[in-house]
Parts: structure tokens; sequence; C-alpha cells
């Protein structure tokens, strides 16, 4: 009988704390802040929304103000941002779109990558969480790169040249029948590969971090090894915040540069 | 029995997730949000293409310039130098080879001056050597012709004395003698 209560115990510590992992990792309309309580959201403003406009307006304070644009030779904040921005410029942005495009599209991708790392490393801060584990923030972003995919090639090809995107070259006629469709549902798929890849990545870290701390709560003292490879973990996802940054930003390239040179 | 309750308690954690299936879906698609991040994404891209990317690419750029601009100098300023010391060197030769013809033509002069000198030192010396030679000639001469007087009175005085004494042979020979003895 005693096997029995604890065995229920357990699993019901085990699915408070799934319900616990769930809501943090999912989007709510409470934030809970230390010393203040708790702040319900409006119903047009959930958590995520609020993490995304923090995001932006950090974004703006620290390359608006932070970031020393005349100096002759940078240094501290200014020194480390701008390693990134030239790495963007000359790694992503010139290697994807060519020389001219490459450099009048780096803003964009500027853009892309410290907006996604911003709000990733925020959701590694127990203040804050975690926009970009929300498919609907990530999907937002990818929409903005399968925006240029589509209308950005319009207005620099034309017409035809966006039609011949999905036309390969030296491909018999009765194959591209098949092809082009697939060519065509293929660009779409690769907004939704870069919604997924990006909202699953942030969410599983989450949810591993979260789960081996519950593990203590399901099973106590017991389980205090696991506090860490938690640490272990969180420290993974500080380079997995970088590093999904940079994959977004580098497929969004690769993404436009293929429609802007189909030929390449 | 332990089977069955661990069967029991298994079943029943559906009955607890069940409270986590009201929980939000990850997946679950609102529009609102996208917007949102179109809205914040949008303003943030706009506001930061002007107050940022624009000036540090710009900087980025200028500053790509003036390095590749010093580099440029400093290889023009190599070549520069390279050139010069080429000069230098060619220069150099060239004096080089004008002191070394100079000092030929110098040490022409010299011999040509040393040999002439020698010429006239020479010419000079059977000069002098010629004088002397015709002044000891000459004084030897006059001595000889001196010696001829003091001879030819000598032997005026000797015949006097002889003619003044007539004498024999033996005497004549004994007197001849002893006058030379006196002379």
């Amino acid at each position: 009988m005693a096997t029995e209560a604890q065995a229920a115990e357990t699993a019901a510590k085990s699915a408070q704390v799934q319900e616990y992992i769930m809501h943090h990792v999912t989007n709510s309309h409470e934030w809970a802040l230390p010393f203040i309580g708790t702040i319900h959201l409006p119903a047009f403003l959930p958590l995520h929304g609020v993490m995304v406009l923090i995001g932006a307006l950090l974004m703006l304070i620290v390359f608006g103000t932070l970031y020393r644009k005349q100096d002759a030779v940078p240094r501290g904040l200014t020194n480390l941002l701008e390693v990134f921005v030239v790495f963007i410029r000359d790694t992503i942005a010139v290697p994807s779109l060519g020389e001219k495009d490459g450099h009048k599209m780096t803003p964009l991708f500027c853009s892309f990558f410290f907006f996604i790392m911003t709000l990733n490393l925020m959701g590694l801060i127990p203040l804050f969480s975690t926009a970009t584990a929300n498919v609907n923030v990530t999907a937002g972003l990818a929409t903005i790169t399968l925006g240029f995919m589509i209308f950005g090639t319009i207005f620099r090809n034309g017409m035809l040249g966006f039609v011949k995107c999905f036309v390969p070259h030296g491909i018999p006629v009765p194959v591209l029948f098949l092809l082009v469709p697939i060519e065509f549902v293929g660009m779409f798929i690769k907004a939704f590969a870069l919604t997924i890849r990006l909202f699953a990545n942030m969410l599983a870290g989450h949810i591993v971090i979260f789960s081996l701390l519950g593990l203590i709560v399901t099973f106590g003292w017991l389980a205090l090894p696991s506090l860490g490879l938690a640490v272990g973990i969180y420290l993974l996802e500080v380079f997995i915040a970088l590093l999904q940054a940079f994959i977004f930003t580098l497929l969004s390239a690769m993404f436009i540069g293929q429609m802007y040179h189909p030929a390449h | 029995m332990s089977d069955a309750n661990t069967t029991h308690a298994v079943v029943e954690v559906p009955a607890h997730g069940d409270a986590g299936a009201h929980s939000p879906n990850p997946m679950q698609l609102e529009g609102g949000m996208v917007v949102l991040t179109w809205i914040a994404f949008g303003i943030m891209a706009a506001v930061l293409y002007k107050v940022a990317w624009k000036p540090i690419l710009a900087g980025l750029d200028a500053r790509e310039g003036r390095i590749r601009q010093a580099l440029d100098d400093a290889d023009k300023a190599r070549a520069t130098l390279a050139q010069m010391e080429e000069t230098r060197r060619t220069a150099l030769a060239e004096t080089e080879l004008q002191c070394k013809a100079m000092i030929g033509r110098a040490r022409d002069a010299a011999a040509e001056a040393a040999s002439h000198v020698e010429a006239k030192a020479h010419e000079r010396v059977k000069v002098l050597y010629e004088n002397a030679e015709r002044d000891i000639e000459a004084m030897k001469n006059r001595i000889i012709t001196e010696i001829r007087h003091e001879q030819a009175n000598l032997i005026v005085q000797v015949s006097g004395r002889l003619i003044a004494q007539n004498l024999d042979a033996e005497k004549n020979r004994v007197l001849a003698d002893k006058l030379i003895a006196e002379f």
C-alpha cells in the first residue's frame, strides 16, 4: 500500500512538474516579477509579446546609444558588437547574396541576428521568458524572410524572374510539371523549416532544463546531481542561443540569395 | 499485488495529466503574436537601419577604406624607398666609377709628371756631369801645362848649371842627382 501511495504521489508530482514546465515555456498573460508579484497582461499583449517589445527596445538602446559609432578605433562593447556586424556582412550576407546585394541586405540580417540572439538570451534570464520558444514569433520572423523571398525577388528580378526561380536549368520539360510545383511548395517549406527549427530548439532546451530541475521536485534530494546537469544544459543553451540566431540568419540569407540569384 | 498497484498508479497518471491537458498548446497559432512580431521587428529594423546599421556599416567601409589606403600608401612608400635605394646605389656606383677614373687619370698624370721630372733631372745631371768632366779636363790640361812649364824651367835651370860646370860624365851624373835632389 505504501508503494502504491508513493507511486501515486510521484505521478502527481510529475504531472505538476509537467504542468509547471508547460506553463513556463508557453505563452501566457501573466508576468511574475520578484518583489512586485504577478502582473496580469492585457489580452492583446501576452508575455511573449512583452518579451518581443523588450527585446526590440534593448536593441534600440544598445545600438542606438551604447554603440559608439564615432570611435575611429572601437573599444569595449562597440568592439564586441562590431565583430558580429562584420561577421554577418562578410560571412553571411556577402557570400549568400553577392557583393552588391550582400552589402544592401546586411542591415536586415544584422537585425535578424541580434534580435533573435537577444530574445534567446533573455529567455535564459529568470526574470524574462523565451519569446523565440513561441511558434508565432518564429513564424513572424520566418514570414519576413518569406516576404523577401517572394516580394524582394519580384521587386529585384521582375515577375518572370520570380517564376524562373522554380524552373531549374537543364531539366526535361515533362519533369518540370512535377518539379516546378515541388520547388514552389519548397519555398514555403523553407520558411516553415525556419519557423520550426528556431522554435523547437529554444523550446526543447528550456524543457530539458526544467525537466532536470523537475527531477529534484519529483524525487527529492536523490535527484540533486541533476542540478549539475541542468547547469551544464544552461551553459549549452547560451551557445545554442548564439548558434540558432546564426543559423536562422544564415538560412534566411541563403534562401533569399537562392531566389535573388537562381542561376547560382 | 505489487504489479497490480503499480499498474493502478500508472493508470492514475492520465487522471493527473488531465490538468496538463488544459495547459496551453505550444504549437497554437495566434495571429496577434505574428502581427506584433512583424510590427516590433519592422519598427526596430527601420529605426536601427537609420540610427545604427547605416552609420555602422558606413563607418566600417570608411575604416576599411582608410586601412586599404594606408596599406596602399605604405606599399607606395616602400616602392619609393626601394627606388630611392636603387638610385642611391646607381649614383654610388657611378661616383665610384668616376672616382676610379679620376684616380686613374691622376695616377697617369703623376706618372707622367714624375717621368718628366726624372727626364729633366737626368738631363740636368748629364749637363752637370759634362760640365764637371770638361772642368776636370781643363784643370788637367792646365796642370799638365804648368807641369810642363815647371819641367821646362827646371830643365833650363839644370841645363844652365850643367853648362856652367864642365864636368865629366861621372861628375855630371852626381851633379845631376844633387840638383834633382835639391829640387
